[in-house]
């Protein structure tokens, strides 16, 4: 199946008094119609920075896509201007964001907000739209539409209001969603219902959704790959099963140790040792160096490049031939440079 | 909801929203709650009013010199019961002059009020929601206007553009847009970064729109606010103005003119009907405007709960 949309080696800096810091460094993946692929990672890993720039909603002077191509339906968005990128936004792809608190306007009805984007990109009349809007609020699952398209935000909870946004994303029917942590701001009982709520309306769409999350089971529920970023790289990439069955990057692997589990009582969690640097504190070599348990010598002099293994992409020497080549007593003298790199990030802080 | 039901459960949902929903309701609320916000509207509302029909309720031409039974003009009179507030040195009705000055000295506050409100506007939303060297240069716009002394620049002006009722609006207008210039901005900053204004840009709508709909609406409240309180200082700043007689001219009454005939020692020992009434009208106006201007602004921050 041909892809809908293309990612290829973007990046994405920061410029603060003429220095350049990278939110995403050469982020490449690629979506199929009707497919959910989640980035995963922590915060600072560029996971919303990726998002935003495919809609180029990035702060105008200070963030600036540097470099990289965003193909969608085989279109170059970075080439389109101004006007052109508005006729895609909201129409072909939609954006459902974290807060459902504050991302609707105060002052007007839920029901003129669904009908605002329905006149924008379709040019229908008043009446219809409003048919349409209300058609909407019962798709999404809200009861009682016709009352509640009358109401203002703040009279619905935060789930109501996470499927307003999400009535809003899809009232133009569009090829793309991308949901910036849809979930994080709920609890989590709305939490199950709004993933619920979003696989059933891909189906029914065949839309394609763009997940961002640093939630591993959101991503085991809805996604059908995951992406993994660290310091604005992908650092795995792969189908959900073999993530979850067979994480195959230190980093995945540390991620997927730190979560509960059910059936496996223990009696401490295994975190990931230290924080992610700041990015402007990112040196050659591995960016996960001074946090990974089997850090060598090579981690820190280069960066490894994204090495395609059975399912995998993974960004990673350990799975390199070289690894096995490596000298015992070089990993203990890595993993103290790391150290010592770390160190010095946590004072950059 | 369907069939017949539903009309009817839908009429009783309608009207029940339509009394809990509008904001405006609770703001509404609170301002009646504040005494004193309730009396300055009473106040203004009167006094707008007087204004309005003050043909009607003036007892005299406001223009012309009264003859007393002797054949001379009955200059400086006392209050009596034919001329309630006495009259002025040329003999005009007090009472009438106050009329028709609370006429001039409010539509000269209004229209300055609006062009700062409208320049303010525009070139607060303008700096804040564009940013970068627009930004930058409309700020340091702002901060020379704000460093010249307000009377001084208005005497210059008025001076270059000779006095006439329509020049002292603009003239009020210009140097006061710098308040609501910065007000705005820093409102217009801070909703910028809402996630409705993102969501909005997602969305795909166009700038003017989402200033005309997701920006404006949103900082009314302390616009409404700002405007009104901006109001008393026109009214105090065309008072002075007049007062130095680069404001209104003669013959044209208004509460600051009226004023003036207090710079003679004569007049402002023995003659207090003469310079009272107008300083009286001035006081009441500006006070009753304050207490609006408080009460609405304690009515209309959200931050407020009931």
């Amino acid at each position: 199946m041909e892809n809908l949309l293309e990612v290829k080696n973007l990046k994405t800096s920061f410029f603060s008094d003429g220095k350049e810091t990278p939110a995403v460094d050469g982020v490449s993946f690629e979506l199929k119609k009707g497919e959910t692929l989640g980035i995963v990672g922590e915060s600072g890993s560029g996971k919303s920075v990726t998002s935003l720039s495919i809609l180029q909603l990035i702060q105008k002077p200070h963030g600036k896509i540097v470099n990289g191509e965003i193909l969608f339906k085989s279109q170059n968005l970075l080439e389109l201007n101004d006007k052109q990128i508005r006729k895609i936004r909201g129409k072909h792809i939609s954006m459902i964001f974290q807060e459902p608190m504050t991302s609707l306007n105060p002052v007007f009805t839920v029901g003129n907000q669904i009908m605002e984007v329905m006149t924008l990109h379709h040019g229908v009349s008043m009446r219809e739209a409003k048919v349409q809007a209300i058609n909407m609020l019962e798709l999404v699952g809200i009861p009682s539409p016709e009352k509640r398209f009358m109401q203002y935000p703040h009279q619905l909870s935060g789930g109501m209001r996470q499927r307003v946004m999400i009535a809003m994303a899809l009232a133009c029917n569009p090829d793309l969603l991308i949901a910036d942590e849809p979930t994080t701001a709920l609890d989590v009982t709305i939490q199950a219902q709004i993933l619920e709520l979003m696989k059933n309306l891909k189906k029914q769409f065949d839309t394609s959704i763009l997940l961002i999350t640093h939630d591993l089971g959101v991503v085991s529920e809805a996604a059908d790959n995951v992406a993994v970023m660290y310091l604005g790289r992908i650092v795995e990439y792969t189908d959900v099963d073999t993530f979850f069955e067979e994480p195959k990057h230190p980093y995945s692997q540390g991620l997927l140790k730190s979560i509960p589990s059910l059936s496996n009582r223990v009696e401490r969690l295994t975190p990931i040792q230290g924080q992610v640097p700041h990015p402007s504190a990112i040196t050659q070599g591995c960016r996960f160096a001074g946090r990974c348990e089997h850090v060598h010598d090579m981690c820190i002099r280069e960066e490894p490049p994204l090495m395609s293994i059975s399912q995998h992409q993974i960004r990673c020497w350990m799975y390199s031939e070289s690894w096995n080549d490596r000298d015992k007593e070089d990993t203990a003298h890595g993993r103290e440079v790391a150290a010592g790199r770390e160190s010095s990030k946590v004072v950059h802080h | 909801m369907n069939g017949s039901v539903g009309i009817s459960q839908e009429t009783v949902t309608v009207s029940s929203i339509e009394k809990q929903t509008w904001r405006n309701n609770a703001s509404w609320k609170r301002f009646k709650k504040n005494k004193l916000a309730l009396f300055g509207a009473f106040i203004l509302l009167f006094l707008l009013f007087v204004a309005a029909i003050s043909p009607l309720v003036a007892p005299y031409d406001p223009y012309v010199s009264n003859v007393n039974e002797l054949g001379g003009y009955d200059v400086l009179a006392p209050p009596s019961s034919e001329h309630l507030l006495g009259t002025d040195s040329l003999g005009r009705d007090m009472l009438s002059r106050i009329i028709y000055g609370g006429r001039v000295s409010l539509s000269v506050a209004f229209v300055a009020v609006m062009i700062a409100t409208v320049t303010g506007i525009i070139l607060g939303v303008i700096a804040g929601y564009y940013g970068k060297w627009v930004d930058t240069l409309i700020m340091r716009i702002t901060d020379v206007v704000i460093c010249f002394p307000v009377l001084f620049l208005a005497i210059t002006v008025a001076t270059i553009l000779k006095p006439s009722l329509f020049n002292v609006m603009i003239i009020i207008g210009l140097v006061s847009w710098t308040t609501m210039t910065r007000l705005v901005r820093g409102e217009v900053l801070k909703l910028r970064e809402m996630e409705y204004i993102e969501a909005a840009k997602a969305m795909g709508q166009r700038n003017s729109i989402i200033i005309f709909r997701h920006i404006l609406p949103n900082i009314l409240a302390p616009i409404v606010v700002q405007a009104t309180l901006q109001t008393a200082e026109a009214i105090l700043t065309e008072s002075a103005l007049s007062f130095l007689g680069v404001g209104v001219q003669q013959p044209v009454p208004s509460w600051g003119n009226m004023l003036n005939e207090a710079t003679s020692i004569m007049v402002l020992q023995f003659k207090p009907w003469v310079w009272a009434p107008a300083g009286f009208a001035i006081l009441l106006t500006i006070l009753s405007i304050n207490f609006v201007g408080d009460g609405l602004r304690d009515a209309m921050d959200p931050k407020v709960k009931n």
